[in-house]
């Protein structure tokens, strides 16, 4: 698994992945962040909001989840980000060729897709933790700018609304990282994997829930995103992860025994 | 970069195979082979297309798994992988590498899927295969034939005491065909074993000391390459008189010689005259035996205006012997 996590490192430590996760993960924050803030209102508008963090007020802002809300608002979009790597980069490893080369090296494939699954999750973790910190910076300044009080973000509840903003949302990630993972793998062509998993947690999931609200009480993709919003309405935190956690495991196993057992032809 | 050595029972086979099966559906792509590659030779796999080569060499590399039948390499069991691969180089098919990495980082990464950690030696491995100006440069811009000699510098990589390719010189242009030649030679002269899967016969000829045949899964022709050919190499003696032919025949026959009409000639088949040896290991012995049978016809006052020694190709034989199988 050491090996398998050490040359997945070398792969990732090149400027395209380095730029995709230390720009573009801080700059969805940052930008939900700055329009979180400009958009915020005085007292909050009627109706519910389609998209989260477009309906926030000054004084949401101000209590002590404000220091990481922008962060909080963009995280929802991280793990659809997070899902296209991790199932692009198993099913590159077929398509290329790689997966072949790696196995006449390493023969222990269930060390090896635990060793690359962490190195991925690695890099989801540091991207995220950037992109905290970002946020985070930028909700200072523009505190300043908005007039909203900072007393209550950097008191202990107020670091650990930020720790538990980080630690779900780098849940939420990795549970769509283990599903991609699994697309991948189960799938093995990064056309028909893609197709079919964004088909899934894009807009099929969407569409039912709009004319069965319970949707998100069973469906993975929008269980996941619970689990980073710290529950929804029609679920709790714990229901979410627990289900979450569930799906995530069934999914490990059929990948890692496909992993394991099937024959490598491409 | 250290060696990694198997531990391969002293004097056993590098490779053996016993029944070994691959069933996709019910079709059998490789078919109960039995096949056997001797310690330290290098070693040529050939048959026709669709013949069960590539998914023999997966199945000796752990990335396929066989129906039935067992195999060792290394002296481990195919059914552990594990245990012997570290001492197995290979390159299986086409290259397989990032295409946005350079030559070196690729090789980087298989170095750290073989757990070798100093990669110092990695400039040296990419000099060795003539990639030594490129190593830098991504994977994505390199051509044809030095993407196969990428894959063949990522398949020294440790040093293997076994060497497996499949079809390394694809390609490669006539230099690099040339260059390939020299490095299996300086590998095996290091000791090592290489088995290598080929459709250039020529070249097959000229490098490998051991040859296994298959056709349809199955095993036609296992052993020395020299035993192969040897058998097809003839000597051609035509005298001055046709009908001289007949005493010619006799005086062949009395030396313990079988000689064979075709049209105005005799033919001799050569292993009769090497002792089933190849020619380039008989040569002195061949000579002498020409100059006698030289002597003695003109004794017998018979003159020969032709006496030749036909050099088998292994082509042909290859040929003879698919034939024979698809019959």
């Amino acid at each position: 698994m050491i090996r398998s996590f050490r040359a997945e490192v070398l792969k990732l430590r090149r400027r395209s992945v380095l730029w995709a996760a230390g720009v573009i993960l801080p700059g969805f924050a940052l930008l939900a962040t700055i329009l979180g803030f400009i958009n915020a209102k005085d007292t909050a508008a009627s109706g519910t909001s389609v998209v989260a963090g477009t309906n926030t007020t000054l004084k949401q802002l101000a209590q002590a989840g404000g220091l990481t809300q922008g962060f909080s608002n963009a995280a929802t979009f991280v793990g659809i980000i997070v899902f296209v790597l991790f199932l692009t980069s198993m099913t590159g490893e077929y398509g290329q060729g790689t997966l072949r080369v790696a196995l006449t090296r390493q023969p222990r494939r269930g060390g090896m897709l635990a060793g690359k699954l962490f190195a991925l999750l690695g890099l989801t973790a540091a991207a995220l933790l950037g992109a905290e910190v970002v946020s985070a910076v930028a909700s200072v300044l523009l505190a300043h700018v908005r007039d909203v009080s900072t007393a209550d973000w950097f008191t202990g509840t107020g670091l650990s609304h930020a720790a538990a903003d980080y630690g779900n949302a780098l849940l939420s990630a990795a549970l769509f990282g283990a599903a991609g993972t699994a697309l991948g793998v189960l799938l093995r062509s990064t056309m028909l994997a893609l197709a079919v998993g964004l088909a899934w947690i894009g807009p099929l999931e969407h569409i039912v829930q709009l004319s069965w609200s319970d949707a998100g009480r069973w469906f993975p993709g929008l269980l996941f995103d619970a689990v980073d919003l710290g529950g929804s309405d029609v679920t709790s935190y714990s229901r979410a992860l627990m289900l979450s956690l569930a799906f995530a495991s069934v999914l490990l196993v059929a990948s890692g025994i496909s992993f394991v057992r099937r024959d490598v032809t491409s | 970069m250290g060696t990694a050595v198997a531990e391969k029972v002293p004097g056993g086979p590098a490779i053996e195979t016993s029944g070994l099966t691959k069933r996709y559906g019910g079709r059998s792509v490789v078919d109960s082979l039995d096949m056997e590659v001797p310690d330290g030779v290098v070693a040529g796999f050939i048959g026709p297309n669709g013949a069960g080569k590539t998914t023999t060499l997966r199945m000796l590399l752990g990335l396929v798994r066989p129906s039935a039948g067992s195999g060792r390499v290394l002296g481990m069991p195919l059914t552990a992988p594990a245990r012997y691969v570290a001492a197995v180089g290979a390159l299986i098919e086409s290259p397989g590498f990032h295409p946005g990495l350079s030559g070196q980082r690729n090789l980087a990464i298989v170095a750290s899927l073989a757990g070798i950690r100093d990669r110092s030696s990695i400039p040296a491995l990419l000099e060795r295969v003539g990639l030594g100006d490129r190593g830098h440069d991504a994977y994505r811009t390199y051509s044809l034939g030095m993407k196969q000699r990428l894959g063949i510098a990522a398949a020294l990589i440790g040093e293997p005491a076994l060497l497996i390719l499949d079809e390394p010189a694809n390609g490669l242009d006539p230099s690099g065909i040339r260059e390939m030649r020299t490095l299996l030679r300086s590998f095996n002269d290091e000791g090592r074993t290489v088995f290598v899967s080929s459709h250039q016969l020529a070249e097959v000829q000229q490098v490998c000391d051991w040859l296994v045949v298959i056709d349809r899964g199955r095993r036609i022709f296992q052993g020395p390459t020299s035993q192969l050919v040897a058998s097809n190499e003839a000597l051609v003696l035509r005298s001055e008189h046709p009908a001289d032919l007949p005493r010619l025949e006799a005086l062949l026959g009395g030396r313990g010689l079988h000689p064979m009409r075709s049209g105005d000639r005799l033919r001799v088949q050569l292993s009769e005259m090497t002792s089933g040896r190849a020619l380039p290991e008989d040569l002195d012995g061949l000579r002498h035996a020409l100059a006698e049978i030289n002597r003695a016809a003109t004794a017998d006052d018979i003159t020969l205006i032709e006496l030749t020694v036909v050099r088998a190709e292994l082509e042909d034989r290859y040929e003879a012997l698919v034939a024979g199988g698809a019959r």
